[in-house]
């Protein structure tokens, strides 16, 4: 099913991911959480409920992470889901989807860049999501997990 | 690590229900597999995943600077909405 973003402001809600967040155990329920004016929010603030660890067990605090939503910044943005996470997700229309890619921030804030490559797929009906992962060299979607922001640099 | 020696068109299962079967190996090293499994389990390329968890670990590493910065980021969203332009490049 290929999505495409709608050109809307991002809401606050509650995310249940159907898997870990890669890179941080236990990392399943997170809330959304825009910044700025409900109609004006591009950048929210992605804070987990979990009690997280790394892969070696050690105890991550507070995790947070910023993300934006990526048709909001670039309007031809799209991924391609596969059958099983359309299934898993439970989504039935297009209507349902809504992306987040991650942003990296960075100082001076324009040099922040966002994961493109695999941005967190989100049913926003229901609020279960998963982190996209490519499937690999044979379909890569050719995206960076390092695109820069599309801001005017001011520094 | 279990190590276990197949031919090309021979299956090893993994649990009840992964059957992962040898279906091509070719002269420069590549080996070709096909896998079964339940639509629920996941299966990845490792050097992929990887890339995906370090990309994670390192947004969230300078991401505490975001609270002390979130009116920053809320007018820079404005303005980034404002200016948003064509498609990004690839890697």
């Amino acid at each position: 099913m290929p999505t495409t973003t709608a050109k809307v402001a991002l809401t606050p809600m509650e995310l249940t991911l159907v898997r870990d967040l890669p890179g941080f155990t236990g990392a399943r329920r997170f809330a959304l959480e825009p910044l700025g004016g409900p109609e004006r929010a591009v950048f929210a603030r992605l804070r987990c409920l979990d009690t997280v660890t790394l892969r070696d067990g050690s105890p991550f605090s507070s995790l947070h992470l910023l993300v934006t939503s990526p048709g909001l910044l670039w309007p031809h943005y799209g991924i391609e889901l596969d059958e099983a996470l359309v299934e898993e997700l439970g989504i039935e229309s297009a209507d349902d989807v809504e992306l987040l890619a991650i942003i990296h921030p960075r100082r001076p804030l324009a040099a922040s860049t966002a994961n493109l490559y695999s941005p967190i797929v989100v049913n926003r009906r229901t609020g279960r999501a998963d982190q996209f992962v490519p499937a690999g060299s044979e379909s890569d979607v050719g995206q960076s997990v390092a695109t820069p922001l599309p801001l005017e640099r001011d520094d | 690590m279990l190590s276990l020696t197949r031919e090309v068109g021979q299956k090893i299962v993994i649990g009840d229900d992964v059957v992962v079967t040898v279906i091509a190996v070719s002269s420069n090293g590549r080996v070709r597999l096909g896998i079964e499994a339940p639509k629920q389990v996941r299966i990845d390329r490792e050097e992929v995943l990887e890339r995906v968890r370090q990309a994670n670990r390192e947004s969230a590493s300078t991401a505490p600077d975001v609270e002390i910065n979130a009116e920053e980021w809320a007018a820079y969203g404005s303005q980034a909405a404002a200016s948003a332009g064509p498609e990004p490049e690839g890697d």
